[in-house]
């Protein structure tokens, strides 16, 4: 495997989609700088109408600056955008010529699906990060223009920070005393990252099975999945902790501890699990990208 | 150039060039188009250009300087016109001969009409 | 050499569109694939090309199998599509990108090849009629050098000047190390470029044997004869 091959293929794939990297560009700096303006704009209604109001709403400017309803809107486009990156892995075999081009290109199977990732995945969580923190300077603008220097705070510093809980240190020691906490919060942490990547994955290998609009389909099978996965963790880590004494079951076990540790366990083997799906995932999209035809039974 | 079934098509084409030297388009001790060219002139196969140039190498109508392209040689249109007049007297006139007797001409009226054609 | 070995070929859900078919393919030649429409050229091209992934048999190109897509065949080879799409770049630009991967490639027979078509050495290719198009990709296709250049009707969607200027082109820029498969249902398009003739009709080869240059034959009725007589 030769890296100047990955960086010819790099350019020749930079210039013949040029126009569409462009536009994924601007798609997505508009619509986190759209959210993020329409969150202010919506802010500052409330907040000067709250003020022609007086003290009849509590609405001051310490609310004003806390912009919860934009990150949580920010939270959905940083899930969803190197999803759909992801689901655009293969794009330049979505149609016949560009199948014709790819595939006869004197690069090898492995150093072109190398590069595809790279930018599926590398470029698209690249790129929403720097569009969230373009949303975030635009609305840190807005407060300055607006109220001068007024602290407000970064949204994207908060929204990362969601793989800390948001209880306060010093009672968090406190708790940890008591209850395996910290292990519960890294195993949720691990949990966390493992499902995105597992959710990025899956969305490669939907793609390479459909190389047109498959990103809707992707989503309407993981949520599918999600759904009977969570029906079946509840069921079984429910009966796990039912007490049952003869033929009757006398309630749900209060051992605070044990369902910590049961839950922290079942969170690392979930995350396990999900890492090892991601993985499936991306072997398979290898070995369906390497018997990659001009026509197959999903791509005419 | 439309070609004809009749004749093979590197003959053709060696016929097309010795037109040309007879012309005096092409002249004696000058470089002629490369093979690749008079193909491209032609619209033919590259290899039967070549056969065609081959042919007139051994007819000695053109010759090869090593590197710099094919030449008409000196002499060549005198040659041209001695192999094109025995193809005359040998092929062309007895098929003549041939519908003269078959028509019933005689060598008189040819003799006639010549002189008005002239 | 290019080595077709027992290939077997169908689309899926549908009757082989190629069955046991071996053929050989030398350098220096430049081989006409004849056939009505819809006989299966253009898949045997794309079989050819790696494109296409044999039921039975195999394709080898210099003793490699071309589905294995080596990169070292593939710099080697190089398809003229029936049907293409531009990119959204200049031909300066896209030439650049592809140059790395073809170690043959010439500037100078591009140059002249759009010179045959009549066509400006640098424009945008988005900007181009469908006929403009060809010129140009077939302009790219002989720069490339490649020694196995496969052109899927490339008279097709061209007017009859055109048809002149791309026979003119072929003569310029191909060469005799070139292996050169062109696949027509138009004969009198190519007739007198080709010297070897590949004709296939309903998964039979009906003839594949070099013309020869003593005896001229006239390929159109002969074509027409042949698949008629069936």
């Amino acid at each position: 495997m030769n890296t100047s091959n990955i960086k010819n293929f790099a350019k020749y794939d930079l210039t013949i989609n040029k126009v569409f990297y462009r536009n994924m560009i601007i798609m997505s700096l508009c619509i986190a700088v759209g959210i993020s303006a329409l969150g202010f704009m919506g802010r500052y209604m409330l907040y000067s109408s709250a003020t022609a109001m007086g003290p009849v709403m509590p609405y001051d400017y310490a609310h004003f600056r806390n912009p919860q309803v934009t990150m949580v809107f920010l939270s959905i486009f940083i899930g969803m955008l190197p999803c759909i990156f992801a689901g655009c892995t293969f794009h330049n075999l979505r149609k016949k010529q560009g199948r014709i081009m790819e595939l006869t290109l004197p690069t090898s199977n492995k150093e072109k699906y190398i590069w595809h990732i790279i930018v599926s995945v590398g470029f698209g969580f690249l790129l929403t990060l720097a569009s969230v923190l373009v949303a975030d300077l635009f609305n840190y603008l807005l407060h300055i223009c607006v109220f001068g220097n007024e602290y407000t705070y970064s949204m994207t510093a908060k929204m990362f920070d969601i793989l800390s809980i948001n209880i306060p240190e010093a009672e968090l020691a406190q708790q940890a005393t008591k209850f395996p906490i910290y292990s519960l919060l890294s195993s949720m942490r691990l949990l966390i990252i493992t499902s995105s990547i597992m959710g990025t994955c899956a969305y490669i290998y939907g793609n390479s099975v459909k190389y047109h609009y498959n990103i809707i389909i992707t989503y309407g099978i993981m949520l599918g999945a999600s759904i009977i996965l969570a029906i079946g963790i509840s069921v079984i880590f429910g009966a796990a902790h039912v007490n049952v004494e003869g033929d009757k079951i006398k309630g749900m076990s209060t051992d605070e501890i044990g369902m910590m540790n049961d839950l922290t366990i079942l969170f690392y083997c979930l995350a396990a699990a999900f890492a090892t799906i991601a993985g499936i995932c991306v072997w398979r999209s290898y070995k369906r990208y390497c018997n990659a035809q001009i026509t197959t039974a999903t791509n005419k | 150039m439309n070609f004809k079934e009749s004749k093979a098509i590197y003959l053709q084409i060696a016929d097309y060039l010795m037109e040309k030297i007879l012309q005096g388009t092409y002249k004696e001790s000058e470089r002629i188009p490369s093979v690749r060219e008079c193909a491209a002139d032609l619209e033919v196969n590259v290899n039967t250009c070549m056969r065609a140039y081959d042919w007139l190498c051994q007819q000695e109508v053109i010759f090869t300087k090593r590197g710099l392209g094919y030449f008409v040689s000196d002499g060549a249109k005198h040659a041209i016109l001695k192999e094109q007049r025995e193809e005359f007297m040998n092929e062309t006139l007895p098929e003549i001969a041939r519908k003269m007797q078959a028509l019933e001409i005689s060598p008189d009226e040819i003799m006639e009409k010549l002189k008005n054609l002239q | 050499m290019l080595e077709i070995k027992n290939l077997t070929f169908a689309y899926r859900g549908t009757k082989d569109v190629i069955s046991d078919l071996s053929l050989e393919f030398k350098e220096g030649g430049v081989y006409g694939l004849l056939g009505k429409n819809g006989t299966g050229k253009s898949t045997l091209l794309y079989l050819i090309m790696g494109l296409l992934k044999p039921r039975m048999g195999e394709v080898m190109m210099d003793g490699k199998n071309t589905f294995e897509r080596h990169p070292d065949t593939l710099s080697q080879m190089f398809i003229v599509p029936e049907e293409y799409e531009m990119p959204n770049t200049t031909l300066d630009k896209y030439v650049e990108a592809l140059r790395p991967f073809y170690p043959n490639f010439d500037e100078q027979v591009l140059n002249d090849c759009l010179e045959v078509f009549e066509m400006p050495t640098n424009m945008n290719l988005k900007d181009l009629s469908m006929g403009q198009k060809k010129k140009v990709y077939i302009s790219l296709a002989l720069s490339i050098r490649s020694k196995v250049l496969l052109m899927d009707e490339p008279t097709n969607g061209l007017d009859i000047p055109a048809k002149s200027q791309f026979r003119k082109a072929l003569a310029r820029g191909m060469n005799d190390e070139q292996i050169i498969i062109i696949s027509t249902h138009q004969v009198r398009d190519v007739e007198m470029i080709i010297d070897h003739v590949t004709m296939i009709n309903d998964n039979q080869v009906l003839m594949n044997e070099a013309l020869d240059p003593e005896t001229p034959v006239n390929l159109e009725e002969l074509f027409l004869k042949k698949i008629g007589a069936l």
